[in-house]
């Protein structure tokens, strides 16, 4: 059935296409959400998912790789989002130091220890964790959806783990992590 | 938290799920109404024509339903006026601003009811789509009448006619983009006629893989009692 409805949102069927978007937008926006730690952000990656998506679609070789390419689109316009984001801030903040979220976004707060400890990671070791612990992909679809070697992601995923296991002893141990304790 | 290797590992499987924000309120909406806007590659004779309907599964009566229609008046606009295509339109590129990024003569062309051109379409763009490859075009009352693929690109494209897209639709994409969020969009038009001669499109400027950039060569218009045959390229 999936692969029925891939066919025919390539031949540019809206409806079909409309029940693969609703069927992967909560695992795209909880992808987002985890990755860029930001609902609105989140929000906005998984809309320009779903618009790229339908625009590059008669390209896929495959229909039914249609989920790790999804996937794929969903990690360059994550990407994308944060890129765009980080500029904003840095507009923002040029002359206004210290000043921080003042658009009324809603920011993931950073409920506990482990979320604390993800926020540590950079985009790329988040987008790995995310994408292996969250949605379950193997090393290969990892390395697929992010353009990049498997062993960029063995090492990107052993990194991240070093790097929340130091975060939370830290949390553990002071309270909260410090720049540089890891 | 325990900070043990494996039970991480534990914790994380666990946890993201309950972590993962699960609404987004704003995406499939505003994702619909840009959609209804985007006609993709491929199809473009089918998509224009579905072009004046509403894009459903938002459902009828959303906001996005009513910007994606105010968007199709705009992109349309031209195509949809006339049941045999665009070919009747006086005047194509009325919805399509000047080029910022070139010289623009100021002269608007008026897509003939027969014309050829080359495509060339093999540069910009990368793994997220397929090219068209270098092609003579055919096109008869604004609809693609018939290609001739020039290069081995173009040989492997399987599509049907009116899967390649005429000059006047290109120009639509043109629109399309420069009312995109934030895309960079340069074309360059002849001197002469006005026809595009150049095409570039860039979805996303951050992004890569993601643009289009289209050559059209060799323009002529065509008696259209002549047939594409007239001229194989």
């Amino acid at each position: 059935l999936s692969r029925e409805l891939v066919e025919r949102a390539m031949r540019g069927d809206r409806d079909a296409f409309g029940i693969l978007a609703e069927r992967a937008l909560p695992r795209l926006v909880g992808t987002a959400g985890l990755i860029l730690r930001d609902a609105d952000a989140a929000d906005d990656a998984a809309q320009e998912t779903l618009v790229r998506a339908w625009r590059d679609l008669p390209g896929l070789r495959d229909p039914d790789r249609f989920d790790a390419w999804l996937h794929r689109v969903l990690v360059r316009a994550c990407g994308d989002q944060a890129r765009r984001r980080q500029r904003d801030r840095n507009r923002r903040t040029d002359g206004e130091p210290h000043r921080q979220t003042s658009d009324g976004s809603q920011r993931l707060a950073d409920r506990d220890e482990l979320e604390r400890a993800l926020g540590r990671l950079n985009p790329d070791q988040r987008t790995a964790v995310v994408l292996h612990y969250y949605l379950g992909l193997s090393h290969p679809e990892i390395a697929e959806a992010t353009s990049q070697p498997i062993g960029t992601v063995k090492s990107r995923l052993s990194r991240a783990l070093d790097v929340l296991q130091a975060a939370l002893a830290a949390d553990g141990r002071v309270g909260a992590p410090r720049e540089g304790s890891t | 938290v325990t900070s043990d290797r494996e039970g991480l590992e534990r914790e994380l499987a666990s946890r993201l799920e309950e972590m993962a924000p699960s609404a987004a309120p704003n995406a499939l909406r505003r994702a619909s109404a840009r959609i209804a806007a985007t006609p993709q590659r491929g199809a473009w004779a089918a998509r224009l024509a579905s072009a004046s309907g509403s894009f459903g599964w938002v459902g009828a009566g959303a906001t996005g339903a009513v910007v994606a229609a105010a968007l199709l008046v705009g992109i349309f606009i031209g195509q949809a006026a006339s049941p045999r295509g665009i070919g009747d339109s006086p005047s194509i590129p009325a919805s399509v601003p000047p080029a910022s990024a070139t010289p623009e003569p100021g002269i608007e062309w008026e897509e003939p009811r027969s014309y050829s051109f080359v495509l060339a379409d093999n540069r910009c763009g990368g793994g997220e789509r397929n090219y068209f490859g270098n092609m003579r075009v055919f096109v008869e009352n604004g609809e693609t009448l018939e290609y001739v693929a020039l290069d081995e690109t173009a040989q492997r494209f399987s599509g049907a006619p009116s899967d390649v897209p005429t000059l006047a639709q290109l120009l639509a994409r043109v629109a399309e983009a420069r009312n995109a969020a934030d895309p960079d969009v340069r074309l360059v038009t002849d001197s002469v006629d006005g026809h595009p001669v150049e095409i570039f499109i860039d979805w996303a400027p951050e992004a890569i893989d993601d643009e289009e950039c289209y050559e059209i060569l060799r323009y002529e218009e065509l008696d259209p009692e002549a047939g594409p045959s007239a001229s194989p390229g």
